[in-house]
């Protein structure tokens, strides 16, 4: 079978078998989201190319090892969140590299200022101020729309810790994105964040 | 199965002093409290124009999310791939 209508799971089995424009098809109609997902997982273009190339280099290589259990997409884009993650796990361990300019970190006096922009660039803003574990659950389950199990498949964690991050990392943008400002001046809402980590 | 947050103080009949926190609103909107405390905060959302203001704040930034414009692909990434 040759053309568009090959599906993921035969283009991947063509892939493992030899032809060589099967992967490239395959990464062709993924690779839009991939890069969705590396982008605002990482939120560093440089940094999202690097570990999307790295991700696909593994799954070329890897093709022989997936088991139709899961979905390709679920699979390449599991591939994908663990090449980035590795990347973030491997900055913290280092910390004199230079985080990117909106990354994790940005002064709390920014936050009013947030709510100003431009509702998409302050949306993304306040998503770098999440912890990762945080901003990963919600890229995928929010923003991707993933459902929860997909989404514990492709973090490798529970579905109720998907929940709990995202319940977490929703609470957070929305005293970011100041969605709370009327009901603060009505009667101090209790924001004890929430970026602790929750397991 | 995470914990929940601690747990929210339940609300009198008196006074409105008492809400849940927004973390527990958060989970409840999540559905991650165990179901004595999804009772309690439930029951407080119920009652409280302000806290159900906040699970329709929570509501919003979800939407929000979902309607994020997806990033282009630039070409010279593209191309590397």
């Amino acid at each position: 079978v040759t053309g568009p209508d090959r599906s993921d799971a035969e283009l991947l089995r063509a892939h493992a078998g030899g032809d060589r424009w099967a992967f490239d098809e395959l990464v062709r109609r993924h690779r839009d989201r991939m890069w969705a997902v590396a982008l605002r997982t990482l939120r560093d273009p440089d940094e999202a190319a690097d570990a999307l190339q790295e991700a696909l280099i593994s799954a070329y290589r890897a093709a022989g090892s997936f088991r139709a259990e899961s979905a390709v997409t679920t699979w390449l884009h599991r591939i994908v969140v663990n090449a980035c993650l590795d990347r973030v796990r491997r900055r913290q361990a280092r910390p004199t590299v230079q985080l990117p300019a909106e990354g994790p970190g940005e002064p709390a006096e920014q936050r009013d200022r947030l709510a100003e922009r431009d509702t998409a660039m302050a949306i993304d803003a306040a998503l770098g101020e999440l912890p990762v574990e945080q901003r990963s659950a919600i890229v995928l389950v929010d923003i991707e729309g993933y459902s929860v199990a997909e989404t514990a498949v492709l973090l490798n964690i529970a579905e109720g810790t998907v929940k709990s991050r995202c319940a977490r990392g929703r609470a957070r943008l929305a005293l970011l994105l100041g969605s709370l400002r009327n009901l603060d001046a009505a009667s101090g809402v209790t924001a004890r964040s929430s970026a602790g980590e929750e397991v | 199965v995470p914990p929940a947050s601690d747990p929210p103080t339940p609300p009198t009949a008196s006074t409105n002093s008492h809400h849940p926190d927004l973390d527990a609103i958060a989970d409840l909107d999540a559905g991650v409290l165990d179901g004595a405390t999804a009772a309690v905060v439930d029951a407080h959302l119920r009652g409280c124009t302000r806290c159900t203001a906040t699970l329709g704040a929570l509501a919003s930034v979800r939407v929000e999310l979902r309607s994020l414009p997806p990033p282009a692909l630039p070409p010279a990434v593209a191309g590397r791939l």
